[in-house]
């Protein structure tokens, strides 16, 4: 299988040889001379539809969620008694340095690499890999330059593949407050649904709480401008989450919609 | 008949698009000529910037970002010309060199997996070129690639990943030529 960054370079390599400083030719000079004598009240042509709000949302964002297919037998609950998923907790626990090891590795061996041809080597060479544990559950998010992942290891100790995402928005993008949600999909295990998500973070954000129809909170692990949160939710349940973002300041960004966040990162 | 005189935000918004046009031309102008003939490439560059020039408030800041915002209203363009002319089908892009007299000192396998490569390239859909050109070549997000073409960044990320499926298939499936590389 060829590695992916491997294609990349070969493609590159391969190109048509690339001219640069056209721009200091005479016609591209002769251009740029003639258009700022032009006077800018006339109407553009064809163009990205203007942007009148005070904040660019430039970029879409988005993931490849989970196929979900067939009903779903077991109501999902957050925790508690004979319920599935019951040992989840709305708080997390981190999930130790040799899980997160293991199940990165075991992720990319058995699905990732099989199914995207992502390689453990893009796997050690990861921006972050950032893991919680919530009851008997372990769950995770690699995220690199060129694409994210997220895993999942199920009480029986099955592992799942989340959401995959690839090209995400850089740092500099994200500003201090920005948030891509690089995952959200529902993934099914053998208790039922599961939201799995995970994202990108401004430089400012210290904090990310998931807002459950009906108020319920769900903290996320933050580590290093990256995320990762999921909790139980029927197939058919009721779409509203939000997120909060908690600022190093002190300050909150409330309200801000998963499904819209899925449609389109916030970009400081 | 005398010019108005300029305002005060003329010279800072003169000075802005002149960055702008100095620093993302040859881009520009490489992601058009990748996508229609050499001779209109440069009418279409110069239509983008003017758009530009014009709509100057709706540029974003940040170069990477404006760089992407041209690239869209030159995809537009291209498009709409595309339509006008009676032309729906999309355009293989231009985009590796044919092996040949530049590689007559490589090595053979090197020589070999070029054509390989290029062979499995021309094997690829013009739709699948695209999502590979603009992030590859392009060097554009997954959001902004998506934003060129009009579709949700979900979309986009599945169109990448098949397009490269299809691709890394290709590349195994490429006959081997006796005296290929000869």
């Amino acid at each position: 299988m060829t590695d992916r960054s491997d294609l990349d370079n070969q493609l590159r390599a391969a190109a048509t040889p690339v001219t640069r400083g056209r721009v200091r030719q005479a016609s591209a000079q002769a251009l740029l001379e003639h258009i700022v004598t032009v006077p800018r009240t006339a109407e553009g042509v064809a163009g990205p539809a203007a942007r009148r709000s005070h904040r660019t949302r430039w970029a879409l964002a988005g993931a490849a969620a989970v196929a979900v297919t067939g009903a779903a037998l077991i109501v999902p609950g957050l925790g508690g008694g004979d319920q599935a998923y019951a040992s989840w907790t709305a708080t997390p626990a981190a999930l130790p340095s040799g899980d997160t090891r293991e199940l990165s590795q075991e992720c990319v061996q058995e699905k990732l690499q099989p199914e995207y041809g992502y390689t453990q080597a893009e796997l050690a060479a990861a921006k972050m890999v950032l893991g919680e544990r919530r009851g008997d559950y372990s769950y995770l998010s690699i995220a690199t330059s060129r694409w994210t992942a997220t895993c999942f290891r199920d009480k029986a100790g099955d592992v799942h593949q989340g959401s995959i995402m690839e090209a995400p928005v850089t740092d500099a993008a994200l500003g201090r407050k920005g948030v891509e949600l690089q995952g959200w999909g529902q993934l099914k295990t053998s208790e039922g649904y599961a939201r799995l998500m995970a994202g990108h973070l401004g430089s400012a954000v210290v904090g990310v709480d998931v807002v459950l129809p009906g108020g319920k909170k769900v903290q996320a692990t933050v580590e290093n401008r990256y995320f990762v949160a999921w909790y139980p939710e029927a197939v058919d349940a009721p779409g509203g989450t939000t997120l909060t973002l908690r600022l190093a300041d002190g300050s909150t960004v409330a309200g801000l919609a998963a499904k819209d966040l899925h449609d389109a990162p916030e970009l400081d | 008949m005398t010019a108005d005189p300029p305002t005060g935000a003329e010279p800072a918004a003169e000075a802005a698009f002149r960055a702008l046009f100095e620093a993302a031309y040859d881009d520009l102008l490489l992601f058009v000529e990748r996508r229609t003939h050499a001779l209109a490439a440069e009418d279409v560059v110069a239509e983008v910037f003017l758009t530009a020039w014009r709509r100057l408030d709706d540029v974003p800041p940040g170069l990477d970002q404006a760089r992407a915002w041209l690239f869209t209203v030159a995809h537009h363009l291209l498009r709409n010309s595309r339509r006008s002319d009676h032309r729906q089908q999309a355009v293989a892009l231009r985009i590796l060199r044919e092996p040949g007299a530049a590689e007559s000192g490589a090595p053979p396998d090197d020589v070999a997996a070029r054509i390989d490569l290029t062979r499995a390239w021309a094997r690829l859909s013009p739709g699948d070129q695209q999502v590979l050109t603009l992030t590859v070549f392009e060097d554009l997000t997954g959001p902004q690639a998506a934003r060129v073409l009009g579709i949700s960044a979900t979309a986009f990320s599945l169109r990448l990943l098949r397009a490269r499926r299809r691709l890394r298939k290709h590349l195994t499936a490429v006959p081997t030529e006796p005296g290929a590389t000869s």
